[in-house]
């Protein structure tokens, strides 16, 4: 036995050597087969979170393109500006106007900040503007009405107060709110054009 | 193979099972079962011839066809014959010595070395003052043959010198050596070992005889006798000289009075002079072949100058056990093998689905931030739908109630104010005119607004009236009409 003892040693590791390799690689086998369990579960899932992503995706885009197209024959008139950029874009338009149609305007008035006004369930910001114009003829009054709420479709008349229409001296007192919309710099490109459209004689 | 692989490549071949071949503490038929070595031997002439000898499965010796016995020692014939022979059989041969040996009597017998096999063999050579003789030269090699029950041994050598070309003549021609034996101590020993499984001692002188040369071995009261002349011998002379020594030697008066008149010749048959025993002397032939004896299982001496321990054989069982382990480490090797290949090709899989998931994510998180955009596009379509649902054309109102009043009654004041956030509006005016005048133009003024779709909420008719000039003011909650948006 002496005589092999260096062999069986050797041998006996040897088998140690295969055996642990035996494990130690089934193990690993082991854990790359549960890896691949879990990816595959985790690609399924994330298939899954695709196909109900894109689902709701069309479902969501089906049910915008409408107003899509609603928002789309608005734009031209929403204006995008920064608050007070917008209220003296207003304030000047609407006076322009006014010189225009032969009227004359005072008391012009723009808040230095935006107010917040509820639509539906939420607030958004608004810039409001305040005129009085005065003539000695109404239709020329109404006229310019008729101009500024079709110069700014978008803007809302929170009050209007007419008097004294049965004198000489017709006074329209308008308090107009317009949305503030995020800028962009193209729409506020836009907004400096339709400023100067109106601005032209 | 001689190299460090040499005890891995036994396991396999089987050879770690077998005694080894040169192992001298067991007989050649263990050692060679199923397999021929061959017996090199020579005479005193200078001749050399050779004999197969086959063992069968349970290690019984039977020669194997003729002795070859025509080559002069040293010549090329004889070494071509030795390397056919060597290449014939398993390689092995067995030396046997015929001439130049040498014998002695010890008194110390082997067996009271308290050591067996090799090392007993080894001890007698070492212990020279033991079993050594003045007449025996220094470079002998010695082996002590004896029987258990008797004082003392029977020493055998042979020089170192004699044994040295012996042994390099063999090697050189193919052979490895299983053993160096003298051949009529061969005889000796067998006989010896014979009369100890009987139970029994030598009761006579013993006379053992190869043909070539003699030993006599004096034995006295059961016991070898050490007397000086009880042991003589004749090597390196002719065949009858021997033969006519040997008749001489033990009729002589002495020794026919010493050993009691009996002698046992033991080995070739001998044949006296006109075939005529010496008278007074009670002479008993036991034939034997030389070569068998050689061979015998009983027959352990060796004088090779190299003998050491060898090592022993496995035990059977160990064969299975080393193939299981290979079994199971070839078994573990491909189970690796299979296993590392499995883990790769799932890592692979598992790559491609991680992947795929993370494809899958992107697009999911793309598909989720353009929700999140056209969110915000219907919560910004809302809010203007809203805004624009709630608002209403004032310079169509304003005409409208102009263009709608009676010329019997005038406006003095008009005021709308919207509502915050809701789709109404305060409508406020003032007429001037008559009673009947205002009640007409009230209805006037309310047909219209339905004309344009407002809806009266709720109206105070008037809340006041100013007496100065006669006016009186209206205030109803108008609903403005729904664009539709």
């Amino acid at each position: 036995m002496t005589y092999y003892r260096a062999t069986f040693t050797v041998l006996i590791l040897f088998l140690l050597l295969c055996v642990g390799a035996f494990i130690s690689a089934s193990w690993w086998s082991e854990r790359q087969r549960v890896a691949f369990t879990q990816a595959a579960y985790e690609a399924l899932q994330a298939s899954d979170q695709k196909a109900s992503a894109e689902t709701e995706e069309r479902s969501r885009d089906q049910h915008v393109r409408p107003l899509r197209e609603f928002v789309k024959a608005w734009e031209a008139y929403l204006r995008p500006a920064p608050p007070k950029e917008l209220g003296n874009h207003l304030r000047n338009a609407l006076a322009t106007l006014a010189t225009r149609t032969g009227l004359t305007s005072e008391g012009a008035t723009v808040p230095a900040d935006p107010r917040t006004y509820p639509v539906g369930n939420t607030m958004i910001k608004v810039q409001q503007v305040s005129l009085t114009v005065i003539s000695e003829s109404l239709p020329a009054i109404v006229t310019w009405l008729g101009v500024v709420e079709n110069q700014f479709a978008y803007a809302r008349i929170e009050s209007l107060t007419l008097s004294g229409y049965a004198s000489r001296s017709v006074q329209l007192s308008v308090t107009l709110l317009h949305p503030v919309e995020e800028s962009s710099p193209r729409l506020t490109s836009g907004l400096m054009a339709a400023s100067a459209d109106v601005t032209k004689p | 193979m001689n190299s460090a692989f040499s005890p891995l490549l036994e396991l396999f071949n089987g050879e770690a099972y077998c005694p080894h071949p040169a192992d001298a503490a067991l007989s050649l038929g263990r050692r060679f079962q199923g397999r021929s070595i061959v017996v090199i031997g020579g005479g005193g002439t200078g001749m050399g011839w050779t004999q197969r000898v086959r063992f069968d499965r349970q290690g019984t010796p039977e020669i194997e066809g003729h002795r070859s016995i025509a080559f002069r020692r040293g010549t090329a014939e004889w070494g071509e014959h030795l390397l056919t022979e060597a290449k014939a059989t398993s390689g092995w041969a067995l030396l046997l010595i015929e001439q130049q040996w040498q014998a002695a009597i010890s008194a110390t017998s082997a067996a009271s070395l308290n050591a067996s096999g090799v090392e007993q063999m080894l001890r007698v050579r070492e212990e020279v003052s033991d079993f050594g003789d003045d007449r025996m030269a220094e470079d002998a090699i010695r082996v002590a043959i004896d029987h258990p029950t008797m004082q003392g041994s029977v020493v055998g050598g042979v020089r170192g010198l004699v044994l040295e070309p012996l042994e390099k003549e063999a090697r050189a021609n193919g052979f490895q050596i299983a053993g160096i034996r003298i051949a009529v101590f061969a005889l000796l020993e067998r006989h010896l070992a014979k009369l100890q499984k009987q139970g029994e001692s030598p009761s006579c002188t013993l006379v053992a005889y190869d043909g070539q040369s003699a030993l006599i071995v004096g034995v006295r009261e059961g016991a070898f006798d050490t007397c000086d002349g009880a042991l003589s011998y004749l090597v390196n002379r002719p065949p009858y000289e021997v033969r006519t020594q040997v008749a001489k030697r033990i009729s002589s008066p002495s020794s026919l009075k010493d050993w009691n008149g009996r002698v046992e010749i033991i080995g070739t048959a001998f044949s006296f002079e006109a075939g005529r025993v010496p008278e007074g002397i009670d002479v008993r032939q036991e034939p034997e072949d030389v070569l068998l004896a050689a061979v015998d299982e009983r027959v352990r001496h060796d004088l090779r100058p190299d003998l050491q321990e060898m090592r022993l054989a496995l035990p059977r069982w160990v064969r299975g056990a080393v193939y299981g382990a290979v079994l199971v480490a070839l078994c573990c090797v491909v189970g690796t093998a299979i296993q590392l290949s499995e883990s790769f090709r799932l890592d692979g899989k598992t790559s491609a689905k991680r992947a795929e998931r993370d494809l899958n994510l992107l697009a999911a998180a793309g598909a989720r931030s353009r929700i999140e955009q056209l969110k915000r596009e219907e919560i910004r379509a809302h809010h203007i739908a809203d805004w624009v649902d709630r608002n209403f054309h004032a310079q169509a109102l304003v005409h409208a109630l102009i263009v709608a009043l009676p010329t019997e009654v005038s406006l003095d004041a008009l005021t709308v104010q919207a509502a915050e956030g809701l789709p109404q509006a305060k409508l406020k005016f003032t007429l001037l005119g008559s009673e009947d005048a205002q009640r007409g133009a009230l209805r006037a003024v309310e047909e219209k607004l339905y004309q344009l779709g407002y809806e009266i909420g709720k109206r105070d008719d008037p809340i006041s009236s100013t007496a100065r000039r006669g006016g009186v003011v209206y205030a109803w909650d108008l609903i403005i009409p729904s664009f539709g948006a």
